[in-house]
């Protein structure tokens, strides 16, 4: 109980200086832009201060013992994305700020709901057909639309929702649950095949049915780099959890298998990679938006052009799947690391929070949140950069778009509420007086 | 595989934030290479990104005649444009505007995409919309994003302009060609650039300078703010030395000349005159203007407004008569005896004869070798008697001429080999005038070291291995291998009527603000001055005033007793021979008046008989319409004494 606290004020010392830093980039961005500053300077720093300690305050109530890095880390992401959408476009901004609301509320709820990760082994079939079904979702005719060539998006009313966002938590925890269950058996080889030894397929169907599926209708909506976050996650937990390199290596063989496939089945895809190895080709059609992110990247240079001073706002899909080379041309190669790190921290804090856990499931879930935070930000990053093809996935936190920033907060929840289960003393006795005052405040 | 086997969970996931660590470690070195090492590149391809220029075509000049009426002026035409990149977005409008057009949706799209213009351009896809399509797309703009109706300017043309058509030319699209070699002067794809005659000549005065819009535009391409406005200065108008008037009666003439013709029967070659070709020039020699230039077959320059088509531009360019080809500058024809005035030159010139020595013209003389003779006739066979200068061009003689020529080459220790030649290069035979019109043909004046040269460069063609006397026999009567265009021998007669001064033929007078204020002024140009001494042009100026008005002149016939007379026309027919089973060339050239000239008319009729059948008609009936006289039609002459050379 005596490093909770200290924890805490560590948090609620990194949120001020978050409050700081997205404020001071917030009038800057005003100076750039108008010079002068933004009109809703005191309400922007009222209200990001609020969120904040709103999150911080559910912490010390619901998760004292957590990690105290996480949530200060992805309040500054959030506000440096908040600040670049209000730069591009007042009315997603507006839009951006409700989100950010729901996505703290549904932080708190999580908290709250989650009383102990292990719980959520127990519904792992209830999470894969959550999963399944939401990702469905957008192909029901009627519900599901069309944005840039992938099918994604639901239409509640008039807002607009990429369930598959959330179907990504959902399923990462049937893989942690039902790998975690299977374990023994998966890590054991109990055919030979040749000179090797493999695996009973018996015993892998469930997963690679579960997989094969969502993978099927990643493709059918053409999402294209969910499918690769999916896959890669999916891997990456095989691994984890059996340690056998052999998983590695059949990974590489489907993956080459798929990317075939859908080269060859997926316009979309055939064109994506064509704008990636050679945007000059077309350089007012596909190449277009890759050509116009690389110059907006170039004219940052080192140190940028300061916030709100590019002209950044010519480039499709800014606010967006773009925005990471509006922060490079804004506040240089010097701002852009710093995101970077910023994001490597957190994957780094939580493959930390995964090497304490000391049950298998807790452990298989952390390291698969951080896997697909720090995926998704390589997958977006690497395409805006031309490293790999572009594909439309969110830059996490930063981007505009109220799902993925909602699933985000979700997503740090659950590893906070591991953290906290990991880093909380055993004696079971504390725990009911722990969760009596929690439950109070509900 | 063991290793890993027995690795806990703890050590692969160390290995997993490596490996994280690492592919965020690649993003950091790509973005190193982007904003720091490859920067510069980049930031120079972008510096021109965000701005496009749209360039606008001036008001191209007028081209008008002497007089100041317009041969070629401009009409705004309706038109509806599309800009590409809002059409490629937006198919469904592309569906909607292709019905109301009146194409079908590939056709639409094809016009759309023209690749002579840029994707910020607005394409013209539809000349001469009708006012119900422009009022409807106006009323339903909404419907048709990227769509306007608007007006182009086109070039007209009077019916003076189309008789001149071989003078004034025609605009067309700039070929990509021309444009990589045009980029620098601004022209843009899709521009209109003058092609042909003077529209092509004086495109930089006509042309005018584009104006030019700077914008921004933002990722659609759409157009966010306007940085700077040039505006179009409209180009100049030129007005020619053409008179449209004689242009246009030139060109009545020619038409008639070769109805009269093919309704005559040729003796020599048993069937009637084909006369498929004709053209005349006249030309001012008090300062070498040209007053016209006609040819005929000719091309109406009206088909090339707005675009010719593939088909009809392929069935000009590949029709046998070859309407496209101007005969006053590009045909190249044996002169025949016309080119007597250039013997006459170089026989007065190198002391062989006199204004009065007098030479007996037996019908025919001997000449070759003593193993390998032959004999030159008059034509018909005809014999002059004691004839003088002045008599043997009236008449004709070519007896009197070869013997000139032969006597040059017989003297070309004294004369040089090419003496006669040199006379001929004096007067602008064997290179073009000039005058301010593309393509112009050089014509040719056969030399001895020619000979060899053409003999050893293609033996097929030129057979011969080197030069005889019976060549210069034929040089000095326009035959052999001498070729001259219409606008040369009406030069060349020029300078003898003015005293010796050989002009740039000029073409255009003065140029014009459309305002009318005169900006630049063209003045005449001369080529060389030739020595004629008094003497001499007396002797042949009386022979030439004889072949029109004397009894025994060889186009007496044509002009005797026609109102004309009193205007003292000098000329010399020529009848020239070319191979068979072409027809003689019928030609005829003159000055009036004789005594104090301003204008020089020629004409050649081809496959059309002699010169005093066709050509001087021809010629008679432009001075007509020069004079303001009563028009005595184009009507066949038939041969009278024998020498009508």
């Amino acid at each position: 109980m005596t490093r909770a606290p200290a924890r805490r004020r560590t948090e609620l010392g990194l949120i001020f200086l978050v409050v700081i830093l997205t404020g001071g980039l917030y009038a800057l961005a005003g100076f750039g832009k108008a010079g002068d500053l933004p009109a809703d300077m005191g309400p922007f720093l009222g209200i990001i201060f609020a969120l904040l300690l709103v999150g911080h305050v559910a912490m010390r109530r619901l998760a004292p013992n957590a990690d105290p890095i996480l949530l200060p880390t992805a309040g500054l992401l959030n506000g440096i994305g908040y600040v670049f959408i209000a730069r591009l476009s007042t009315h997603e901004a507006r839009l951006q700020a409700v989100w950010t609301a729901v996505g703290m509320a549904a932080f708190v709820a999580t908290l709250a709901l989650v009383r102990r990760a292990r719980d959520l082994e127990r519904y792992r079939y209830t999470f894969a057909f959550l999963g399944i079904g939401l990702l469905l979702l957008p192909l029901v005719p009627g519900v599901g639309e069309n944005i840039n060539g992938a099918r994604l998006w639901v239409h509640l009313g008039s807002l607009n929702f990429q369930p598959g966002e959330i179907a990504k938590l959902a399923l990462a925890v049937f893989f942690s649950s039902a790998l975690v269950e299977r374990a023994d058996l998966l890590s054991k080889a109990t055919r030979r095949v040749g000179r090797f030894l493999v695996l009973d397929p018996r015993y892998l169907a469930p997963i690679l049915a579960a997989w094969g599926l969502s993978l099927v209708i990643f493709l059918a909506e053409n999402d294209l780099g969910s499918s690769f976050l999916f896959f890669a996650l999916f891997i990456g937990l095989l691994w984890v959890s059996t340690g056998r390199t052999y998983y590695l290596g059949l990974g590489a063989g489907l993956f080459a298998i798929g990317s075939y496939l859908a080269l060859n089945v997926i316009g979309h895809a055939q064109s994506r990679v064509q704008a990636w190895l050679n945007p000059w080709a077309h350089p007012s059609t596909s190449g277009y938006q890759i050509i116009q992110g690389e110059f907006a990247i170039a004219a940052g240079g080192l140190f940028g052009e300061g916030p709100g001073q590019s002209n950044a706002s010519h480039i499709p899909e800014a606010s967006t799947d773009l925005i990471f080379a509006v922060i490079a041309d804004e506040l240089g190669l010097m701002g852009a690391a710093a995101m970077l790190f910023a994001y490597l921290l957190m994957v780094g804090t939580g493959l930390r929070i995964a090497v304490r856990c000391e049950r298998q499931f807790e452990k298989l879930l952390a390291t698969g949140l951080s896997l697909i935070l720090g995926v998704q930000t390589f997958v977006i990053v690497g395409g805006v950069t031309r490293l790999i093809p572009l594909t439309g996935v969110t830059l996490p936190f930063v981007s505009y778009g109220g799902s993925s920033l909602v699933a985000n907060y979700i997503l740090l929840a659950v590893l906070l509420r591991i953290s906290h289960d990991t880093e909380t003393p055993r004696p079971t006795d504390q725990i009911p007086e722990l969760y009596g005052t929690g439950a109070a405040s509900l | 595989m063991t290793s890993a086997e027995q690795s806990s969970p703890q050590i692969r996931l160390t290995i997993l934030l490596i490996v994280v660590a690492c592919l965020f470690a690649a993003l950091f070195a790509r973005l190193w290479f982007l904003q720091v090492i490859n920067a510069p590149n980049a930031q120079a391809a972008a510096a021109d990104n965000g701005i496009r220029y749209i360039y606008t075509q001036a008001p191209r000049g007028e081209i008008l005649d002497r007089n100041g009426n317009v041969l070629v002026g401009n009409k705004t035409e309706p038109v509806i444009d599309v800009t590409q990149q809002i059409a490629a977005a937006d198919p469904a409008m592309v569906s909607r505007l292709a019905p109301l057009l009146g194409m079908t949706v590939p056709q639409l799209d094809q016009a759309i995409n023209n690749p002579q213009y840029s994707p910020y351009a607005e394409v013209p896809v539809l000349p001469g919309a009708t006012p119900q399509q422009i009022l409807y797309i106006q009323e339903n703009q909404a419907l048709f994003p990227g769509v306007e109706a608007t007006s182009m300017t086109e070039r007209t043309y009077s019916a003076m302009g189309r008789a001149a058509a071989n003078i004034v030319g025609y605009v067309g699209q700039i070929s990509q060609a021309e444009l990589a070699k045009l980029k620098p002067e601004g022209y843009q794809p899709g521009d209109l650039i003058g092609l042909a005659g003077v529209e092509a000549s004086y495109e930089n005065l006509l042309r005018g300078t584009p104006g030019v819009e700077k914008v921004q535009v933002n990722s659609q391409g759409d157009v966010l703010t306007t940085l700077s406005v040039t505006k179009p200065i409209p180009g100049d108008n030129i007005r020619l030395s053409i008179d449209g008037r004689v242009q246009l009666a030139a060109e009545a003439a020619l038409t008639q000349g070769m109805t009269a013709a093919r309704h005559n029967f040729d003796k020599v070659t048993g069937r009637d005159f084909e006369a498929p070709a004709a053209s005349a020039v006249v030309e001012d020699p008090t300062n070498g203007q040209i007053i016209a230039l006609a040819t005929n077959p000719t091309y109406n320059p009206e088909e090339f407004v707005g675009g010719i088509s593939e088909a009809n531009y392929s069935a000009l360019l590949n029709n046998p008569s070859d309407p496209l080809l101007d005969r006053t500058i590009q045909g190249q024809y044996a002169p025949g005896s016309t080119f007597k005035l250039v013997t006459a030159m170089a026989g007065l010139k190198y002391g062989l004869i006199t204004p009065g020595s007098y030479f007996d013209d037996t019908g025919s003389i001997q000449i070759g070798t003593k193993q390998n003779p032959f004999t030159a006739h008059n034509d018909n066979g005809a014999a002059y008697g004691e004839i003088d200068l002045s008599q043997a061009i009236t008449v004709s003689s070519d007896n009197f001429f070869n013997t000139i020529g032969l006597k040059l080459w017989y003297g070309k220790s004294t004369y040089g080999p090419d003496a006669l030649q040199n006379v001929a290069n004096e007067f602008g035979f064997g290179s073009p005038t000039g005058i301010a019109l593309p393509d112009e043909a050089p014509g040719k004046i056969p030399t001895p070291a020619s000979y060899i040269k053409d003999h050893k460069e293609d033996p097929s063609v030129f057979t011969q291995t080197q030069w005889y006397p019976g060549n210069s026999d034929q040089v000095a009567i326009g035959q052999d291998e001498v070729l001259v265009t219409p606008l040369q021998l009406a030069n060349a007669y020029a300078a003898f009527a003015n005293g010796g001064t050989l002009y740039t033929p000029q073409l255009v007078v003065d140029a014009e603000t459309p305002a009318g204020k005169v900006v630049k002024t063209f003045a005449p140009e001369t080529t060389r001055t030739i020595p004629i001494a008094p003497s001499w042009r007396a002797a042949l100026l009386q022979g030439f005033e004889g072949v029109a008005n004397s009894s025994d002149g060889t186009a007496a016939g044509v002009f005797r007793g026609s109102p004309l007379a009193a205007m003292d026309i000098a000329g010399k027919t020529g009848t020239a021979q070319v191979n068979k089973p072409r027809q003689d060339t019928s030609v005829f050239t003159s000055f009036a008046p004789a005594n104090d000239p301003k204008y020089v008319v020629d004409a050649f009729v081809e496959d059309a008989g002699y010169g005093a059948s066709v050509a001087a008609p021809v010629v008679r009936e432009i001075y007509d319409s020069i004079f303001d006289l009563p028009l005595e039609p184009v009507t066949y002459s038939a041969a009278g004494r024998g020498g009508q050379n």
